[in-house]
């Protein structure tokens, strides 16, 4: 066996050796090249076809991200303004045939800024479709007789309900402490909006049995909100209310909402914490709020900012009803 | 369900909670406040156990699992102890391949058949008794030996149910004990 593999490795490399020199005699020397002049002309114009491809994208690229789309329709309208070339009376030839030449030149890059800005007009309006809410009125007109009614914008989660998935017990959903005494009394005063970020198909099961008494009016879910820097906000100007008759409760208020001006920040809840009673505390401030009316929420909320709501409306009203006392002992004085 | 106290009805694992009560008002509200989180979908926390078709797409993908691991390994054993001198290794490695995957395709088909029965016999059984304990699982490891066995004749049937009845009690209980005994 042994003797068998040496035999054919002798023979291979046999073979080998006679295939080499073979191969070596077999081949004549090559002419040389016969000329140079036409690689290099056509390689010169694929570098240069090339290089201002590259150069296009990117300076398309950079228009992309720094500019806007009427920004750069603005900028270029001069140079796609040149590329149209109308012999004026008086001009010699001479001056004709300049103008004409010039605007030959300047057809193609107008014809790609043309052609850009037509592509991302198109880009832009597909993204928006689904980056802006689905209408500008996302509500129906308020009936005449409750022009004077305010509206309350709730979120969902971690305001009025919390769900977690655990492996033991998979998907849980508990409400909030006081949710449903929260939405029966101030039925009464507002209109209830229910305002989301979550799919249709999570919201419509969860607000109906939450709200089994039909307290709230409205549901919005995502398509309504707007996206933008990777979040979902709420933008109450699209409500078709009265800005100033608006007010979002949610325990992430200040960061989900396009409207700061208009939120009322409630502490975030989450379902181990079973002493939580925000909701209830907020209903003697939202009740008076409704009661006396004002024309506009937003300054009543700024003098408010940075604030506990609750706590801090209980102790303006505990200063109220200490000076009104001082008037009175004031008056009995007096007399 | 939090609610007026009004409604004089669940007061228990209730408190009585007044928004007002830091203000010198009339207005006597009190509110019933839930001292356990309350669930929004009670069913989600009545659920205690695998429904039917869990069992049984759990039972059978587990039982088919294991035994083609099991057959699989063995028929790999067995396929490189029959090796004989001389042979090469594409053969060596063909004979390993096809032992294997003949002896797992086997027992894995025989234990997917075993979970497929169990589950159904236990899910029947739960459903017409009403309650879930160990005797469920018995029964439903004897049926399932019995049923398995049935066609190599009645002694075999009643012995297979034997082992498959104490199998189950003994994979129950051992269960059980293992939740109850040691921490995890």
């Amino acid at each position: 066996m042994s003797l068998g593999i040496l035999r054919s490795r002798a023979i291979s490399l046999a073979s080998k050796r006679f295939l080499c020199t073979n191969a070596a005699s077999a081949s004549p020397p090559l002419p040389p090249p016969p000329s140079a002049a036409s690689p290099s002309r056509w390689s010169f114009l694929k570098y240069a076809l090339v290089g201002a491809l590259t150069g296009g994208t990117v300076f398309a690229g950079y228009a992309s991200y720094a500019y806007s789309l009427d920004e750069i329709e603005q900028k270029t309208r001069s140079l796609r303004e040149s590329a149209k070339y109308t012999a004026g009376d008086g001009v010699t030839a001479l001056d004709k045939f300049q103008g004409l030449l010039y605007s030959t030149a300047m057809t193609v890059p107008a014809k790609a800024v043309e052609l850009y800005l037509d592509a991302r007009r198109v880009i832009e309006e597909q993204v928006k479709s689904y980056t802006e809410p689905y209408t500008d009125k996302l509500l129906p007109d308020l009936l005449p007789q409750e022009q004077h009614v305010f509206t309350l914008v709730l979120d969902l989660n971690e305001t009025l309900i919390h769900y977690i998935w655990t492996r033991d017990t998979g998907w849980q959903t508990f409400k909030r402490p006081g949710v449903d005494a929260f939405l029966e009394h101030l039925a009464q005063f507002y209109e209830i909006v229910v305002y989301t970020d979550e799919q249709n198909m999570f919201v419509d099961p969860v607000i109906e049995r939450l709200d089994t008494k039909h307290c709230i009016r409205y549901r919005l879910s995502r398509p309504a909100t707007k996206y933008q820097d990777g979040k979902h906000f709420r933008d109450l100007s699209k409500l078709n209310r009265n800005p100033g008759k608006v007010l979002y409760l949610s325990g992430h208020a200040l960061e989900s909402c396009l409207q700061p001006e208009n939120c009322l920040p409630i502490k975030a809840w989450q379902q181990q914490d079973i002493d939580d009673t925000a909701l209830l505390d907020f209903i003697p401030f939202l009740e008076f709020v409704a009661r006396s009316s004002p024309p506009d929420i937003r300054p009543v909320l700024a003098s408010y900012q940075g604030c506990d709501i609750p706590s801090e409306f209980i102790r303006r009203s505990k200063e109220h009803q200490r000076r009104m006392q001082e008037q009175k002992n004031r008056g009995r004085f007096w007399k | 369900m939090a609610d007026s106290s009004s409604n004089s009805k669940d007061h228990h694992n209730t408190r009585v909670y007044h928004p007002y009560q830091d203000l010198n008002v009339p207005i006597q509200k009190l509110y019933n406040l839930p001292t356990a989180p309350e669930h929004l979908f009670p069913e989600e926390a009545a659920r205690t156990h695998r429904s039917w078709g869990d069992n049984l797409q759990y039972y059978t993908g587990s039982g088919y699992l294991a035994g083609a691991l099991i057959g699989a390994a063995r028929g790999t054993v067995q396929g490189l102890r029959e090796a004989e001198s001389g042979d090469s290794l594409k053969i060596r490695l063909n004979r390993v391949l096809n032992s294997g995957g003949h002896a797992g395709r086997r027992l894995g088909n025989s234990l997917g058949v075993v979970g497929l029965i169990f589950a159904g016999l236990e899910s029947g059984m739960t459903y017409l008794r009403g309650t879930d304990d160990l005797v469920n699982s018995a029964v439903a490891g004897l049926g399932t030996g019995t049923l398995f066995r049935a066609a190599a004749g009645p002694r075999s049937a009643a012995i297979a149910g034997a082992i498959g009845g104490i199998a189950a009690a003994a994979a129950v209980s051992g269960k059980q004990a293992l939740k109850r005994y040691v921490p995890i």
